[in-house]
């Protein structure tokens, strides 16, 4: 059976007069009118059709209407169910429209008029029903659709989580290669070579590696060249070209050496690297500021070429400090054939401190950047410590003035030089033996007028105190504070370590002190290079340990 | 701790690296060298790469030369520079250790049969 636009009404009575009357009744309303006898067939016809309306007798010998009725609510639950009944089944038919199976019952006889109404009314209702069914369709399939893109939203969000975690890992494979970077090629290992002078080295990456480098090239005992430099921007690529620069340097030394048979001038070397450079800097858009300064200590006398770099700050014995600045252009910047020199007397004494902007510019939300005033006063005001207390200092005082935070690599060089004598040292430490060196470092620097046998004495005195405490007063652990304080009068030399662990007790001391038991000489070599070694506690959990000698100058004192 | 061997017939000739063989570094010293004693014959540890040893230093030089004498075996030392020749002295080691000046006396100290001329310098 073909469906009809026109709203469906099924009648349902065993009585053909009935069906016929209704038939008539409903001729000029626009329905499609479906008739059937008994139940069996009403079902059929619901199930065939979309039907509207029902109307069935109650009383028929295949069944009662409300229960057709009912079997219809479930197969077409739209469909408005009617009984019409006689009076003598209006309770049935009330009980069945309380139980939701029929929606309406007429009485028979029924009036005309009022049964068309009725059935306007159920067709209208039908209608508002389907309609309902159709929006609730439509949200439904909106809705489904909503739960689709959802989901694709978040498959994309946690598509853009993980590409965001894979940048951060990067990023912190990044930081590492370019702390790798740093340490193996930025960084300079030729300090230990130069024995004519003190340095002081700070040498801090930033969060995001950047381009620092430096490098000391020892020549002699006092001569040697020193290059510090930066390259423009951060990140692996920056520290790539901060090797690629500190290659060639060292490349143009022996290039030049190899031709010339004479070691070039700091001039001439920074111009024939720049030669190298410059295209290749300029192509990459990024440029390298850098000073190279040749030391001749002997000579007293420092030869600079700055291009670009911040000014070097040369602070004498009595504090007073002066800034020399270079007048080249950072390299890659312009193409240029000749670097100016500049030459500066040094005396015994004198602190010379190269640094990279990231020391100066260092910055935090209220005061600004460091800047060069603070970094002056502070050179002017600990400068007498000497290099190496110096350079921790400034260090402290900039990552401080930064909230703890750098933004930029902070590279700090200073150098000493030597022959002031009278002077103090301070050095703080942790109780790691991997430190020794420089606490003999620190202890020599009071006695460069001694002869070679006394000077293996002020090491082996200041090694091994400081062993006994890194070995007995903290029992080996690595992590202790040690302090070195040391001064000189006249020709004695004071030496005093100072730390917070177990103070000595002066019987097992003694007790120690048991002949060739291995690793027990080193308190018989304490007091074998000594003129005198003293314990003393300031303080429940502060002892010292003061150790005094009597300096030799001069070489070639026989050492049988 | 990385230590250079050499070796020359039944001689073999170790470089201690410099500068320092001190506290910091004694014990992996004796770790490495630990693992290459036991086989007896002759052993020579230049020591000219050395600046400065300490009392930690010369222990674990002392426990190498227990232990191979232990073994049979003959250690020489060689290259002492002047700072820890004094170390030597002031301790009386050098009368422990058979030291010569470099590698070529000690090298014909070991095939002289164990004769050697000790460097006192």
């Amino acid at each position: 059976m073909a469906e009809t636009l026109r709203p469906a009404v099924l009648l349902v009575d065993d009585e053909p007069a009935i069906l016929r009357a209704l038939q008539r009744l409903l001729r000029r309303e626009d329905y499609e009118i479906l008739t059937a006898e008994d139940p069996r067939t009403a079902l059929q016809l619901v199930a065939a059709h979309e039907v509207a309306v029902v109307i069935s007798d109650q009383r028929m010998p295949a069944g009662t209407g409300t229960d057709l009725l009912a079997q219809v609510g479930l197969v077409s639950p739209n469909t408005v169910r009617m009984v019409l009944t006689g009076n003598t089944d209006v309770e049935t038919a009330v009980e069945a429209v309380n139980r939701g199976a029929v929606h309406r019952y007429l009485l028979k006889p029924w009036v005309d008029d009022e049964l068309r109404l009725t059935l306007r009314e159920g067709v209208a209702s039908w209608q508002l029903r389907r309609r309902n069914a159709e929006l609730q369709d439509l949200t439904r399939a909106q809705n489904e659709q909503l739960r689709a893109l959802n989901t694709r939203l978040e498959d994309r969000l946690e598509a853009l989580r993980r590409a965001e975690s894979e940048v951060q890992q990067s990023r912190a494979r990044e930081v590492v290669l370019g702390r790798q970077i740093q340490e193996s090629l930025l960084l300079g290992q030729g300090v230990d070579a130069v024995s004519g002078a003190c340095f002081g080295i700070v040498s801090e990456g930033a969060q995001v590696i950047a381009g620092d480098f430096y490098e000391v090239l020892a020549r002699t005992e006092t001569g040697f060249d020193l290059v510090i430099g930066d390259v423009m921007g951060k990140g692996v690529g920056a520290a790539l070209l901060g090797a690629a620069t500190k290659t060639q340097l060292l490349s143009s030394i022996n290039d030049l050496l190899t031709r010339n048979g004479t070691l070039p001038s700091p001039a001439r070397i920074v111009a024939h690297a720049s030669r190298r450079l410059s295209r290749r800097l300029s192509e990459l858009e990024s440029f390298v500021t850098l000073c190279y300064a040749r030391f001749d200590l002997a000579a007293g006398v420092v030869s600079l070429v700055s291009c670009g770099h911040p000014p070097v700050i040369v602070r004498g014995s009595d504090g007073s400090c002066q800034l020399v600045e270079g007048a080249n252009a950072p390299v890659g910047v312009v193409e240029s054939e000749t670097f100016e020199e500049v030459r500066i007397a040094l005396q015994p004494g004198d602190l010379l401190c190269l640094y990279s902007d990231g020391l100066t510019e260092a910055r935090n939300g209220t005061d600004g950047m460091f800047g060069q005033e603070r970094l002056l006063a502070a050179i002017r005001q600990h400068g007498e410590a000497g290099a190496e207390a110096l350079a921790l200092q400034l260090r402290e005082e900039v990552i401080a003035h930064g909230g703890q935070r750098l933004e930029d690599d902070l590279t700090c060089i200073v150098v000493e030089v030597p022959g002031a004598p009278g002077r103090q040292i301070e050095l703080q430490l942790v109780s790691d033996p991997r430190r020794l060196p420089d606490l003999r470092h620190a202890a020599q620097r009071l006695c460069p007028d001694a002869d070679t046998v006394t000077r293996a004495h002020v090491d082996l005195a200041v090694t091994e105190a400081a062993t006994n405490i890194m070995r007995h007063a903290y029992g080996g652990r690595i992590d202790q504070p040690l302090r070195l304080n040391g001064w000189r009068d006249g020709d004695t030399l004071f030496l005093e370590l100072h730390h917070e662990g177990q103070p000595f007790d002066r019987d097992a001391q003694r007790e120690a002190r048991l002949p060739l038991a291995e690793g027990g000489y080193g308190l018989e070599i304490l007091a074998g290079v000594t003129d005198a070694v003293e314990y003393r506690s300031i303080h429940p959990r502060a002892h010292v340990v003061r150790v005094t000698k009597h300096i030799n100058s001069g070489e070639n004192t026989p050492c049988n | 701790m990385q230590l250079t061997v050499d070796r020359i017939g039944q001689v073999a000739l170790v470089t201690i690296p410099g500068p320092n063989l001190d506290a910091g570094n004694a014990e992996s010293f004796k770790l490495v060298t630990e693992s290459m004693m036991g086989q007896g014959g002759h052993i020579v540890l230049d020591m000219s790469e050395l600046e400065f040893v300490d009392s930690s230093g010369l222990g674990a030089l002392l426990s190498c030369l227990r232990r191979f004498s232990h073994f049979g075996g003959e250690l020489r030392l060689c290259g002492l520079t002047k700072p820890v020749r004094v170390l030597f002295e002031l301790v009386r080691m050098h009368r422990v250790f058979e030291i010569c000046n470099d590698r070529a006396e000690a090298l014909r100290a070991c095939q002289g049969g164990g004769e050697s001329a000790t460097a006192a310098a």
